[in-house]
């Protein structure tokens, strides 16, 4: 799980160019939207294109989807349920 | 119909970001293209918007926000934009994204910044300016259109201070594609780009943008633009109609030939499309008259015309020709009326009218 968090931290910077961030600067509870991170609705859909496009794992449910990525440690469970239901 | 430039400023291949002036120092390039000496951002947009933004937007931002600055901090009436291809890098993207996802899910940023009115709309929303925001693209016209519409905005009274900017990007794609065309040299010194006699050029790009106003201030003297003129591909040999077109737009601004103290040159060193500007140079205008070149600083694109308003405009406000774009033996003198002829491709050619003095 550790791992999987460190590579979704480094993922997240790429995806949305947080060129001032690096991985040690947030924690995997770090709240990723308005406080925390700052990021906002046009970073949410990086980031499920990220879920999609990388992990495999779609997410239909826009309740679901405000919970999953409320921060890094809920995606990275979220990731890891979906590769365990599916092998 | 005429305008007094209140400000400039340039993001180009040359130093020309941190001052109003020309630089001192001419950048080198051995290459096929010039691409743009950017300043740093973060003094300029903040930061926060900054990481969504392509090159392009960032430089068409930082040129608006520096020339707006220079103007004294004037909210403009109007933000107008000419493109010819608007911003291409994420156009590209986002169409090689469609393709590699076979039309299914693509990344949002690539299409929200894709658009050719990006500059124009991000500059408003800036500036949370809510006046009149228009693009124009029309390959090498789109600058010259931009300004057309600042100008009749102004003579219409719909406002007094127009932004107007010219940008394009330079995109590996765009040089690639264009280059199986024969568009380009092989890769040469820029420095050695205008009289080298063979075909093709070295491709550019540059954001450049301009307060123009019609509410001249108090000492009511300055850089004046006194009128634009455009027209579409007469033939190549045909100089007559070309000195025809020239001889009806001063009449048109009230200017004597025989007034014209400089003339800016489009030369890009393609031998298929500079003989219209030698041709020029062999008795039309008077013997004294100096020529100047530029885009072997800028390199060629559609809106290259607008690094040439700003060099008319340095080159009257500081009655210095710098030795690097003076193409005669001519000693320096006053310079008060300066024309700019530039022709792409033999295509599209415009004629703009500067002049030093009282709207």
């Amino acid at each position: 799980m550790e791992e999987l968090i460190r590579q979704l931290k480094l993922d997240i910077i790429e995806a949305l160019s947080l060129e001032d961030v690096v991985a040690d600067d947030f924690d995997a509870d770090t709240p990723l939207f308005v406080e925390g991170l700052g990021l906002d609705s046009i970073d949410a859909l990086e980031l499920i294109l990220l879920m999609e496009r990388k992990y495999g794992v779609k997410i239909e449910d826009p309740k679901e989807r405000r919970n999953v990525l409320r921060n890094v440690r809920a995606m990275a469970i979220c990731i890891t349920n979906h590769t365990n239901t599916n092998g | 119909m005429k305008a007094i430039i209140k400000a400039s400023s340039v993001i180009s291949p040359q130093h020309t970001h941190s001052a109003e002036g020309f630089p001192s120092v001419i950048n080198e390039v051995i290459s096929d293209r010039l691409t743009c000496l950017e300043p740093d951002y973060r003094n300029l947009i903040n930061p926060i918007q900054l990481r969504r933004m392509p090159r392009i937007l960032k430089m068409g931002l930082a040129a608006s926000q520096l020339c707006i600055s220079r103007a004294g901090g004037v909210d403009p009436d109007a933000i107008i934009v000419g493109t010819g291809l608007g911003c291409l890098d994420n156009l590209e993207k986002f169409l090689l994204e469609v393709i590699d996802n076979q039309e299914r899910i693509t990344s949002v940023l690539p299409f929200i910044n894709s658009t050719h009115n990006a500059v124009a709309a991000q500059v408003a929303m800036l500036l949370k300016n809510h006046n009149y925001n228009i693009t124009y693209c029309h390959r090498a016209f789109s600058f010259e259109s931009a300004l057309q519409d600042a100008l009749m905005q102004i003579e219409e009274k719909q406002a007094q201070h127009v932004l107007v900017g010219g940008i394009d990007e330079c995109t590996h794609d765009y040089v690639k594609l264009h280059g199986y065309l024969g568009y380009w040299k092989k890769p040469l010194s820029n420095l050695q780009l205008l009289g080298s006699g063979s075909s093709g050029t070295i491709a550019g790009e540059g954001a450049s943008f301009f307060m123009v106003s019609g509410q001249p201030d108090k000492d009511v003297t300055g850089i004046i633009l006194q009128g634009i003129h455009t027209f579409l591909t007469p033939q190549v040999s045909d100089l007559d109609s070309i000195e025809h077109e020239i001889t009806w737009f001063l009449r048109k601004c009230r200017t004597e030939l025989q007034d014209i103290d400089g003339v800016l040159l489009g030369l890009n060193g393609d031998n298929h499309f500079d003989q219209a500007y030698y041709a020029l140079q062999k008795g039309f205008f008077p013997d004294q008259t100096i020529y100047m070149g530029y885009k072997h600083l800028c390199g060629e694109y559609y809106t290259a015309t607008a690094f040439a308003l700003w060099l008319g405009f340095v080159t009257l406000k500081s009655q210095q020709i710098p030795d690097a774009v003076n193409l005669t033996r001519i000693p320096d003198k006053p310079v008060k009326n300066l024309l700019l002829y530039n022709n792409f491709r033999n295509t599209e050619h415009s004629l703009i009218l500067l002049k030093n003095g009282a709207l």
